[in-house]
């Protein structure tokens, strides 16, 4: 694989996650009000080796995608962005020795399934609970906002966990 | 200095990620809070024009249960004739009232675009000042209350509907007339709350809760919910009401914006007088 079709995939994969996000799972409500925000996995799965200021970059273009498109007032940009500055810090404790390509990605197949799961849980609850702290939190309701937040948490691991099995096999 | 410039080209993401934050934050307080909706008209357009397409396209899927509904509130209006005359010219319907001074006239429109599952919510209609649309201007469905036009821009408005923190709109119990306030406490679209009910007069499980009327913007009778169950307040004395919405408004599409023709002036009698 070249560079150059990095690129290309890459641009691929924020058309059909922003795409999937504001079509389809924008319009998922469970129970009323749990709303999978996968377009997180955008920024989790970019390849190890993507430069600091192309992850800021890009979490920021997708946080703005969706928050157009979701009458959002900035605070998916803002979360996400924020996503992409501590993203390399989760993934320094899996890259420590390893030697790594420039197109290996975080994906439950490199990782193995505990690490990436906890990669995802401890990056989906921190943009969740960022995210519901910017939109919903008032003192007077917390415990709906708690429900919430680990409600959505589980939804939007579950789908990222499928969606990573469905897509991202490894290539023999 | 070498030292420096050696820390910046180490950590010069962190710049880069303030910058943007930067950014991010200024779109979250160039949105007044009442305003909160979108990120300017030009994204807004963007956004619409894509959800229109959209729209066009989904609402094939949904045209079994709309009609199923339209032929139920055609219904019901046939056998409010009798009582009310009406004349239809193009897309508008007029209702006169009593005195033969026409209040009330609707316009319809289609929701293209809504969220539901945030705290404040906000739906997107296809009818904006183009099509005489203003601001403040009641929004009904066949099935009950949705809420009041927030914003408009040539050919879009943006909708407050009942799912929102800041939409509070008088209704009153239909069987026996006691007025409260409903609001919304996030959590799900399919139920919301009536706060400020006097518990003097019994109240049952499955009473119809409709508009007062009270505020000029949105006709009185219009169904809002259900009384699902309700608690007494101890140190108010006020009922606190669960109620079940009447309308699904995640899967409403058809809504009727209303012009009401005596708004401006029962806007200038209130003129001066405090609220509080």
């Amino acid at each position: 694989m070249s560079r150059v079709q990095l690129i290309f995939l890459g641009c691929l994969h924020f058309t059909l996650i922003a795409a999937a996000q504001i079509f389809i799972f924008n319009n998922f409500h469970l129970l009323g009000y749990i709303n999978p925000m996968i377009y997180v996995w955008f920024v989790l799965m970019l390849p190890y080796k993507t430069p600091h200021w192309a992850v800021l970059l890009l979490a920021f273009a997708m946080g703005l995608c969706i928050d157009i498109f979701s009458f959002g007032q900035g605070f998916h940009t803002a979360v996400l962005t924020f996503i992409g500055l501590i993203r390399p810090f989760f993934l320094n404790f899996y890259t420590g020795n390893r030697d790594i390509t420039f197109w290996q990605r975080p994906t439950l197949s490199d990782m193995g399934f505990m690490q990436f799961a906890f990669y995802v849980t401890i990056s989906v609850l921190a943009h969740h609970l960022l995210f519901f702290s910017l939109d919903i939190f008032r003192p007077s309701e917390i415990l709906p906002f708690l429900f919430r937040v680990v409600l959505s948490s589980l939804a939007t691991i579950s789908v990222i966990l499928i969606c990573d099995i469905t897509f991202m096999r490894k290539r023999e | 200095m070498k030292g420096l410039l050696r820390f910046i080209s180490r950590f010069y993401y962190i710049f880069l990620f303030l910058l943007l934050e930067g950014m991010a934050v200024t779109f979250i307080y160039n949105n007044s809070y009442y305003q909160s909706s979108v990120m300017g008209n030009f994204f807004n357009n963007i956004a619409a024009n894509i959800y229109t397409k959209q729209e066009h396209i989904s609402q094939y899927f949904g045209l079994v249960s709309e009609n199923e509904r339209l032929v139920k509130e055609n219904a019901a209006l046939r056998s409010k004739l009798k009582t009310s005359y009406m004349t239809i010219i193009n897309d508008s319907t007029y209702v006169s009232d009593t005195i033969y001074s026409q209040r009330y006239s609707y316009m319809t429109a289609t929701i293209i675009s809504r969220t539901i599952g945030k705290r404040n919510n906000i739906f997107m209609v296809n009818k904006g000042e183009k099509q005489g649309v203003e601001v403040d201007m009641g929004v009904i469905c066949s099935d009950g209350l949705v809420g009041v036009v927030l914003k408009t821009t040539e050919n879009f408005a943006l909708v407050m509907p009942v799912l929102h923190q800041d939409s509070k709109r008088s209704v009153k119990n239909k069987r026996t007339q006691v007025t409260g306030s409903l609001t919304w406490r996030g959590g799900s679209y399919l139920s919301g709350q009536v706060v400020d009910y006097p518990s003097s007069i019994p109240l049952q499980k499955g009473d119809t809760i409709v508009t007062s009327g009270f505020s000029s913007n949105i006709p009185e009778g219009i169904v809002v919910g259900y009384v699902q169950d309700f608690v007494l307040d101890e140190a108010t004395g006020f009922y606190v009401i669960d109620i079940n919405f009447a309308a699904n408004y995640n899967n409403i599409e058809n809504v009727y914006i209303i012009k009401s023709f005596y708004q401006k002036e029962e806007r200038k009698i209130m003129e001066g007088i405090k609220d509080e």
